[in-house]
């Protein structure tokens, strides 16, 4: 049950209501040139002198033990240079638990061709363990033990039993109606419905070795954290780890080596393959090796209590989530936090007075569970089912279920329907399930899908510098990855904003040497949020301190006291607020006055007019360093419309709009590309993506980018892009811009409403990924 | 080699120190481009240095013809002309699609190889010989010349040996994600899946090439925010810009059409029609 509340909460005295950078449309991403014109250098792209090259061993069984590997035909191939074993690298395993597992060895080459022929004469002597794919099988009395080292007894990973408001009984008696349904996502035998990265750049490091200090290039999402633990993977101190990121192909919450095993256990080959050879050393997956991990797959059985108009009474739910086969991920994201987002979602996000949801996570041979934009496909897809289940049952608009069960409708939830509504026209074209057909033939179906936006700064572990240089050009230090979503462009502008100077002022450049600041990986869920509060903080402060400077060189100037309060910049200018005729450019006042390097303005005896860079920088403890429970006050509503037809089982998405409230838009442009990004992505996950494991096996089949079947530009209708700034946000979360991430949304949640069309169309809820054959045996077709 | 008496179809118009200049200098360092770098490289790959008479078979794709050109007998020569010529007779036998022999210094054509044998003793005896395997092509306007390996693919020589980095390698080669496309003689094509050895005479083309000669598309994918994590990008300006040379004044479906082949994971797709029909409307097409 939803115990806090959100009102409209006035802006405070400090916060701006006027925006000169920030929100402005037109404005070009530094990324652009560079990824436009072939000069953006992703990690796929550094070539070292002499570097060699690294690949590791990928086990053909789903499980499997190395008995032995006999290296000696690999170790005499021409131009091979080292081979590594787990008998050589602790860190190294020698069982696998899924195909394709990266384990084992790793060869060491002059060229990667050399790699992949040398991988081929290991000997390797496998002993071949039971193995389940599906995680209803995984949990039937005598299935194979995945993990028997962590779950002796069965396939159990984690069970957890949630409980809100009162006894669900108690609100069952009160509903006028109970349904019953199961739903699925991601979790049907063979691999059905299970989703991939897919991401565009394959991992790749470089390692070299500097005497002690190791330089990695990576494809890394979250550097921040990813350095600690590659670390301590490594044994040296975090401080001797160099790590250089940069450009990074869309990596959707994979590249993260801080969880995901083949990442970091990549780094230790290839950081013992540099310090053996004495040469830089280049270690890449191949398509086949990025699918690597997976998204939790859900199987839900249901039981709702609602009243006839909508209201929802009593909540049940009993989940089964596919853990994958990992302890980290099972252990800290697929079963604690992620089975725990059942609660939080419908507790939270809803005024149901009755919930009680029991989870298991179960191991299965299949890859490490993960963040697959986003970990919370399963609990999206959840909720998102059941106000459409709700809805269709009681003949009612899902739009009116949405408002009469949200936990806070007003302003966000009922603004974003009343706007995505009007854009689709939903009033004109709502109606019952199955009941209309187009004059070409096909159904026609229209769909609803609600819940909160994400994506505040929950993690506050950012931490970022500025300098303003002697030019009065302004450079911005923390390391980050790009991943995509304009993240520098969009930290520059509220720098700038704050800072008081032109955008085209600032520059803040990729792969920056790491031992400035930190930025937290812009692609992990909370970029924006905890990476707006640094650079926020940093401009206010460098503001204040070049305005100290500014008074002195005034004051000399004009031979008369001028504080620094009675200064202001705006455009790079520095004025006199109550006279502004009177200005000074940025590198007149960092020109100093009586100052000394180090020694603070105005000492006596320092040199004049030595020009000296002002540097500012804000620690992680600085903007917080707190974790929220809440869930946000801001609100997505999105809506789409299909044709499916009934001859063929082909489903069209014609048009879907997405309507979000952001609180603050910062960069346009950049928030639209994650609407319509989004939703064409996730047409995928609706309509086409799906792991096909050979039963027998366990092997998987489509492991590449012909068979595992991705959003093409002729597959998607087009995509309207509604953004809203009604700015309610608690500014204890959400930060004085009041703002909010919108990069997982979409992707997370347009599936669903995919989804809840199709249902609106045939009548029938089918299962994603929605392929021309369940849509033609539920029509009754074949 | 005696590059004065080469004409400068075959030779190019720079000199092998301005080559290697152009294509040693990589960020990789595994510098390219003679035969002794090659093999001083020491990326693995056996190379063969011919210091002899060669006669050098160049198949072209498949259907096409197989072209013999013979070179000079060097000074050095190890490799008797007998061999050479048994071992070429019995490919012409076997691929059977010989039709012209084609002179490699003056490119003059002959129906048989006795022919093109007689010319080029009687023409260009004592002239230096070439190497196996080498492949003259433009790219980005700049004429190369290459000993290539049999098994090297177009994207790997242009990523490894001659630094340019664009194409890059999403799919892992098997041709699903039209990352790694490039112009070569006016149409896209996946640099993946095609040899380095057939592209002798070929021009190729980039997105170095088009961003380095101003093509409005870069201003228009940068503007309409056609790219996010930006590593698909390149090959879709190259895939766009060989559709506007091809239709200066497409429609939006033939831009999405022509596009199908990239794939963009970040799916920045709706974008790009509107880039490119604004440059075909820049170019003065639509």
């Amino acid at each position: 049950m939803a115990e806090h509340t959100y009102e409209d909460i006035p802006l405070g005295p400090d916060e701006r209501t006027e925006f000169n950078v920030v929100g402005r449309r037109g404005i070009l991403r530094y990324d652009g040139y560079p990824k436009a014109s072939g000069e953006a250098m992703f990690t796929r792209d550094v070539y070292l002198p002499g570097m060699l090259y690294a690949r590791v061993l990928a086990s053909p069984y789903p499980h499997a033990k190395i008995k032995s590997i006999d290296t000696s035909k690999a170790k005499a191939y021409p131009g091979v240079e080292a081979v590594i074993t787990y008998e050589d690298l602790e860190v190294i395993s020698d069982t696998a638990y899924y195909e394709g597992e990266l384990i084992g060895a790793a060869v060491c080459a002059d060229t990667d061709q050399i790699c992949v022929e040398a991988l081929k004469l290991l000997d390797v002597e496998w002993e071949e363990l039971p193995f389940v794919i599906d995680q209803e099988e995984a949990l039937k009395p005598g299935a194979p033990l995945v993990r028997p080292d962590l779950s002796p007894d069965n396939n159990i990973a984690l069970a957890g039993h949630f409980e809100a408001g009162d006894d669900v009984e108690k609100g069952f008696k009160e509903a006028d109606l109970i349904i019953e349904d199961t739903i699925k996502w991601g979790s049907g035998s063979g691999g059905e419905g299970i989703i991939a990265h897919g991401g565009a750049e394959p991992w790749s490091c470089v390692t070299k070795w500097d005497g002690d200090i190791l330089t990695l290039w990576i494809s890394e999402q979250k550097g921040a954290w990813a350095q600690p633990k590659i670390a301590a993977v490594l044994g040296i101190p975090i401080s001797k780890l160099n790590m250089r990121m940069g450009y990074l192909g869309y990596s959707g919450g994979h590249h993260h080596s801080n969880y995901l095993k083949p990442f970091y256990k990549g780094v230790a080959f290839a950081s013992r393959a540099a310090k053996i050879t004495h040469r830089p050393v280049k270690l890449q997956f191949s398509r086949r090796d990025e699918f690597n991990s997976i998204d939790m797959g859900l199987l839900c059985h249901v039981k709702v209590g609602v009243k006839n108009d909508g209201t929802v009474t009593a909540l049940q739910k009993e989940n089964i989530i596919n853990g994958g086969s990992d302890p980290v991920l099972a252990y800290n994201w697929a079963a604690t936090p992620l089975m725990s987002a059942h609660m939080e979602w419908f507790s939270g996000e809803t005024k149901i007075p009755c919930i009680l949801i029991n989870s298991t996570s179960v191991w299965t041979d299949t890859p490490q569970t993960f963040a697959v934009r986003c970990e919370l496909n399963h609990a999206a897809f959840a909720f998102g089912t059941v106000f459409d289940i709700v809805a269709n049952e009681l003949g009612m608009d899902s739009t009116e279920v949405a408002l009469k069960n949200a936990a806070r409708p007003e302003p966000s939830l009922k603004e974003c329907l009343e706007d995505g509504k009007k854009a689709i026209g939903w009033d004109e074209k709502w109606h019952a399930p199955g009941t209309k057909k187009l004059p070409n033939g096909k159904y026609h179906g229209i769909g609803l899908y609600w819940s909160h936006e994400w994506g505040v700064g929950k993690t506050r572990t950012a931490s970022a510098a500025v300098r303003i240089c002697v030019d009065g050009s302004v450079e911005m230090v923390g390391s980050a990855s790009d991943v995509g979503v304009a993240p520098n462009t969009t930290y520059a502008m509220i720098l700038a904003e704050e800072l008081g100077v032109r955008f085209e002022d600032v520059s803040f450049p990729y792969y920056q040497d790491p031992y400035g600041f930190r930025c937290m990986g812009p692609g992990g869920s909370v970029g924006l949020g905890t990476n707006s509060l640094p650079w926020e903080e940093c401009g206010k402060r460098a503001k204040e301190a070049l305005l100290e400077r500014a008074a002195l060189v005034l004051s000399e100037g004009l031979a008369k006291e001028v504080k620094a309060e009675e200064l202001d910049i705006r455009d790079s200018v520095i004025y006199i607020k109550e006279e502004p005729a009177t200005t000074l450019s940025v590198p007149d006042a960092l020109r100093g006055t009586k100052c000394k390097i180090g020694k603070g303005l105005g000492e006596p005896g320092a040199k004049i007019g030595d020009p000296t860079d002002l540097q500012v920088c804000v620690s992680a403890g600085d903007t917080g360093g707190r974790t929220f429970e809440h869930l946000p006050a801001y609100y997505q509503a999105h809506f789409c419309e299909v044709e499916v037809d009934p001859e063929t089982g082909h489903v069209e998405v014609t048009n879907i709009v997405n309507t979000s409230d952001v609180g603050k838009i910062i960069y346009p442009e950049s928030c639209e590309g994650q609407q319509y990004g989004g939703s064409t992505m996730t047409w995928g996950r609706a309509i086409t993506e799906e792991f096909v494991y050979d039963p027998t096996t366990g092997v998987q089949l489509n492991g590449n980018f012909l068979d595992y079947k991705m959003t093409t530009i002729l597959d998607c209708g087009p995509v309207e892009c509604i953004l809203k700034e009604t700015r309610v946000g608690d500014p204890e979360e959400t930060g004085s811009y009041r703002l909010i991430g919108i990069g997982e949304d979409m992707a997370t949640t347009v599936n669903t409403c995919i989804s809840n069309a199709v249902c609106n169309a045939i009548g029938k809820r089918l299962t994603q990924p929605i392929t021309p054959d369940k849509v033609l045996k539920a029509l009754g077709k074949i | 080699m005696n590059k004065d008496k080469i004409p400068k179809n075959q030779s190019g118009e720079i000199s092998r120190r301005e080559f290697l200049k152009d294509a040693g200098l990589v960020v990789g360092g595994a510098a390219i481009g003679s035969t002794i770098l090659l093999a001083a490289c020491g990326d693995g790959e056996v190379t063969t240095t011919v210091p002899g008479p060669t006669q050098t078979v160049t198949t072209t794709a498949p259907g096409a013809t197989t072209t013999v050109t013979t070179t000079a007998p060097g000074e050095t020569s190890t490799v008797t002309t007998t061999e050479q010529v048994g071992e070429v007779t019995k490919t012409a036998t076997v691929t059977e699609t010989v039709s012209t022999f084609v002179c490699p210094i003056c490119s003059q054509e002959f129906d048989t190889l006795a022919a093109l044998k007689s010319h080029f003793e009687a023409e260009h005896a004592g002239e230096a010989p070439a190497a196996l395997n080498v492949v003259n092509l433009t790219v980005n306007g700049k004429q190369y010349e290459l000993q290539v390996e049999p098994e090297w693919t177009l994207q790997y020589m242009l990523r490894d040996k001659l630094a340019i980095l664009s194409p890059k390698d999403m799919c892992g080669g098997f041709g699903s994600c039209g990352s790694c496309t490039v112009i070569m003689d006016s149409r896209p094509i996946l640099s993946c899946l095609a040899l380095a050895i057939e592209c002798d005479g070929k021009s190729i083309e980039t997105v170095e090439g088009i961003a380095k000669a101003g093509h409005p598309l870069i201003e228009a994918y940068i503007r309409n925010h056609c790219m996010q994590c930006g590593y698909c990008t390149p090959g879709f300006i190259v895939t766009a810009k060989a559709l506007l040379e091809r239709n200066p004044n497409p429609t939006e479906d033939e831009v999405k059409e022509a596009i199908a082949g990239n794939l963009c994971r970040c799916t920045t797709y709706p974008q790009h029609p509107i880039a490119v029909l604004e440059v075909a409307r820049e170019l003065g097409g639509g």
